[in-house]
């Protein structure tokens, strides 16, 4: 095998695995406002006096306000546009199973798990390697 | 005859979502066709392998039914192959239908799956020597395989949550 047809399987598996890391940088885009979506639900009670207070159009939902500022995602927009999509259909979030952090969990314990074989993998033939070469 | 059993079994199974009235009960029927081919091209090639290493320890490398086993292996991998690219994209496939439904259980079903999916086809499709050991090496990861059957059975159980 020639040096030249090295690098081209070399950039042919560095494509390929980027092309898998963006996937799963979109999958990873896409199931974060999930997460915010399903934790929405949960605030639903504040809703009831959103924008009126004593009678009046406030414009601010100050309950709502003290909820969400405890968490991290404060100032998501993302957050506000699934909130209006969920407002009736808060019923989804309650059988969810496992529940969100368990499950967050299993995805960051797979990620890990996966990038430490692949860690592993490489490691090994980057020994073999330099063991041939001495 | 292995063969035609497993176009019989295959036909079934496809036909299953094309009988289906409805889209999601496709989408649901991919699902179970993706994770059936799984089932079917991993454990017969397993079950070769394992038959072909136990009979070359106990009979020996010059016995009839060792040459048998080593003449089947080519279109056995080649069935192996065949049948889990097509299992992986009925299950994709399945994924993108049910795309809204995302959660991380699923996501990583998809990332460990494409994982084992990469390095098998570079195993088979390249030949540069260190790709094709690290890809060995990575393919044949017990733990990747305990984590796809723990993830499989995990979505089966909270999918409908």
């Amino acid at each position: 095998m020639s040096r030249s047809s090295d690098t081209k399987q070399a950039n042919l598996y560095l494509v390929l695995m980027t092309l898998t890391a963006i996937v799963m940088i979109m999958g990873l885009t896409l199931h974060m406002p999930t997460v915010y979506a399903a934790d929405e639900d949960e605030d639903e009670e504040y809703d009831d006096d959103t924008d009126y207070k004593d009678g009046t159009f406030t414009g601010i939902n100050t309950k709502a306000r003290e909820g969400t500022e405890e968490r991290e995602y404060k100032g998501n927009t993302e957050e506000r546009e699934y909130k209006g999509e969920d407002d009736d259909n808060g019923e989804e979030k309650e059988g969810e199973g496992l529940g969100s952090n368990v499950a967050s969990m299993v995805l960051y314990a797979t990620i890990a798990a996966v990038a430490g074989v692949i860690g592993y993998t490489g490691w090994k033939i980057l020994k073999m390697r330099s063991k041939v070469k001495v | 005859m292995m063969y035609a059993l497993l176009y019989l079994i295959l036909y079934f199974i496809t036909l299953n979502p094309l009988a289906s009235e409805e889209a999601e009960d496709i989408a649901k029927a991919l699902g179970w066709m993706a994770i059936g081919i799984g089932v079917i091209a991993n454990v017969i090639f397993i079950l070769y392998n394992r038959v072909r290493k136990l009979s070359l320890t106990y009979l020996g490398s010059s016995s009839n039914a060792i040459r048998s086993l080593a003449v089947m292996y080519k279109p056995m991998l080649n069935m192996h192959i065949a049948l889990n690219t097509i299992g992986y994209i009925a299950g994709m496939v399945h994924g993108l239908l049910f795309i809204r439904y995302l959660e991380p259980i699923t996501l990583s079903l998809a990332i460990v799956m494409s994982v084992l999916m990469l390095s098998g086809l570079l195993l088979r499709y390249t030949s540069s020597r260190d790709v094709k050991i690290f890809n060995r090496l990575l393919h044949g990861q017990s733990i990747l395989t305990i984590m796809l059957v723990l993830l499989i059975m995990l979505h089966v159980f909270t999918a409908d949550d």
